[in-house]
């Protein structure tokens, strides 16, 4: 719907708003009406721009009673809403404005324009914080010193406006006398020419065509070394890539060539534009495959790089495919565990995936002379009880029996650690 | 023979067996019929990147075929196992590698598809999170709380 703007349409714009909000918004309306119309179009925009996949945010029934009555109701604010892009249409029959921020477009022109709201917001929250004693007067100072606002924006784009057709001019001058004065070089060549050999008479008629098109093409020329550097430029980038492959390389290494050394520093500096987050802009299927060949130990680091990184490392439907890498896609949302860390998932699926591909070391080791009723595991010992009235403390790692507890006068059917006890002093049930 | 057509307008004529490395290919030609001229129009691929693509699929045009898409079976679970003409074929800047793998994923070409993975599956690999950041040019856009906050959660200390 809207074009392109380019840079002094956007100024322009920025200008028409603030001086329509202060002319037609503000100075019309009292300062807690013109604030609570404000407030709320900036919360529709800021609304529409955070969550724009958000139905809810995209348009506004023309009856909704706080729009209509903070908004449509108040002076000027309708010609605020065009400015910023809304629409109007008519929607199960009712009016609907749209809020703008469907398009590229219209989301860099709200994001343009929107932070010239919060200014004017403060200001009037500042305005009504502290009523002036003699309103009338310092309503008439605030009057006059919003007359002289806009009589400098009103200034300022004029001589914008000037200074371009005057540049505009300068080119077009500059161009003509370039034309001339080649016109008058070639004129001057030709006639030495001509008079050097002079052509037979029967294809004078011939000459003066071919010198005809020759001076066509140097006309051609010479608008080519009038033209601006940026116009040259782009016709040279078109060309370029229509050069054979070899030409190419070679281009661009004389271009290369032909750099100083802060050229190439500025290279070095933006190079990292030919770097693509593959992870982040590939389909989400293409980055999953991707990090089903990386270890569990990098997608907990994979999770730290980025917000974006983080959340893509977050999914169920990575973790399902994960698991059934390892062949238990069916319980994989049992073990894997949204609420907790990425890096406590990835220890659980790194366990499974040895248990899954029998990489595990195996140690036995007598324990009780009678059958083991229950075990009972810390992160460094395990505890187990037994039928023939012990219980003993193992250390996990080597093995080890380090303590023999006895005093019980059956069997001990449960074994538990206390939260804050460790290993030996385990309190045993 | 088959005639495709990328994205700028080039056309490329390939041999059938080589065309039909990619699946969304194989079936258009199937629904096309067997003696369809006209061009199959690629819009979502570049001249250069079908020029790549078309390298590939003729250096594996006697390739079994791949077995059906499944995680468990299928991925052959090292990205470090890939062959030596593959690896050069491969070794191109991020950008191009980019648009290889949109492009193997688009015309459905596992084998293509699973070496670009497994290329960039390798330049994630054994990294830090900052040499990755450098890597792929990514912004860190954490809050220094919530860094700290995942880093502390996520930090792998043991059996990496």
């Amino acid at each position: 719907m809207l074009q392109p703007l380019t840079p002094a349409d956007l100024d322009a714009l920025k200008l028409r708003l603030v001086r329509h909000l202060e002319g037609q918004v503000v100075a019309p309306n009292t300062p807690g009406r013109a604030l609570k119309a404000l407030q709320t179009v900036a919360r529709v925009l800021r609304n529409r721009l955070d969550l724009p996949g958000e139905p809810k945010f995209q348009s506004i029934r023309g009856r909704n009673p706080t729009f209509s009555s903070n908004v449509l109701a108040v002076d000027g604010m309708l010609d605020v809403l065009l400015i910023f892009g809304f629409s109007k249409k008519v929607v199960d029959f009712e009016e609907t404005y749209f809020v703008p921020g469907a398009t590229d477009t219209e989301r860099l022109l709200v994001q343009f324009l929107l932070p010239t709201l919060p200014e004017l917001i403060e200001k009037l929250e500042a305005k009504l914080a502290k009523p002036p004693p003699e309103s009338e007067k310092s309503q008439g100072s605030i009057r006059r010193r919003e007359e002289v606002l806009a009589k400098i924006a009103e200034d300022r784009l004029a001589r914008i406006e000037r200074d371009r057709r005057l540049a505009v001019k300068r080119e077009a001058d500059r161009q003509a006398e370039e034309r001339r004065k080649q016109a008058q070089q070639q004129a001057a060549e030709r006639a030495v020419q001509h008079s050097a050999n002079p052509p037979p008479v029967t294809t004078a008629a011939q000459a003066g065509t071919a010198s005809g098109g020759m001076a066509a093409a140097s006309a051609g020329a010479d608008q080519h070394t009038g033209e601006s550097d940026a116009a040259l430029a782009a016709r040279l980038l078109r060309r370029f890539s229509a050069f054979p492959s070899g030409m190419r390389r070679e281009f661009l290494l004389l271009l290369l060539k032909s750099c100083d050394p802060s050229d190439m520093q500025y290279l070095g500096k933006v190079l990292p534009v030919l770097h693509r987050d593959f992870i982040a802009r590939l389909p989400r299927n293409v980055s999953q495959r991707i990090l089903m060949y990386v270890r569990p130990c990098d997608l907990a680091i994979s999770a730290q790089v980025s917000r974006m990184w983080h959340s893509i490392v977050s999914e169920e439907a990575l973790w399902t495919r994960l698991y059934g890498l390892i062949g238990l896609q069916s319980m994989a949302d049992v073990f894997f565990q949204p609420q907790k860390s990425v890096k406590a998932n990835a220890k659980r699926l790194s366990s499974m995936g040895h248990w899954a591909h029998g990489h595990f070391t195996y140690r036995a080791f007598r324990a009780h002379s009678l059958g083991v009723l229950t075990m009972a595991f810390d992160s460094k010992h395990v505890v187990t009880g037994s039928i023939d009235r012990t219980c003993r403390v193992f250390l996990l790692k080597t093995g080890q029996c380090i303590r023999t507890l006895v005093g019980h006068e059956g069997g001990v059917y449960a074994a538990q650690f206390d939260s804050d006890k460790v290993g030996g002093h385990a309190s045993l049930l | 023979m088959v005639k495709l057509s990328s994205s700028d307008g080039r056309e490329f004529v390939v041999a059938k067996e080589v065309a039909c490395q990619s699946v969304l290919i194989k079936n258009m030609l199937e629904d096309l019929g067997e003696d369809s001229d006209a061009p199959i129009p690629l819009p979502n691929v570049s001249g250069p990147v079908l020029e790549k693509v078309i390298e590939y699929a003729t250096h594996h045009k006697d390739d079994a075929p791949p077995p059906p898409e499944d995680d468990s079976k299928n991925i052959t679970k090292s990205s470090e196992d890939i062959e030596e003409w593959d690896k050069e074929f491969i070794n191109v800047d991020q950008g191009t590698l980019f648009e290889i793998i949109l492009a193997a994923n688009y015309l459905d070409m596992k084998g293509l598809l699973d070496l670009g993975c497994k290329t960039v599956a390798n330049m994630i690999k054994g990294k830090t999170v900052e040499e990755i950041r450098k890597t792929f040019n990514i912004v860190n856009d954490f809050t220094p709380e919530e860094e700290e906050q995942i880093r502390k959660e996520n930090e792998w200390c043991e059996d990496r």
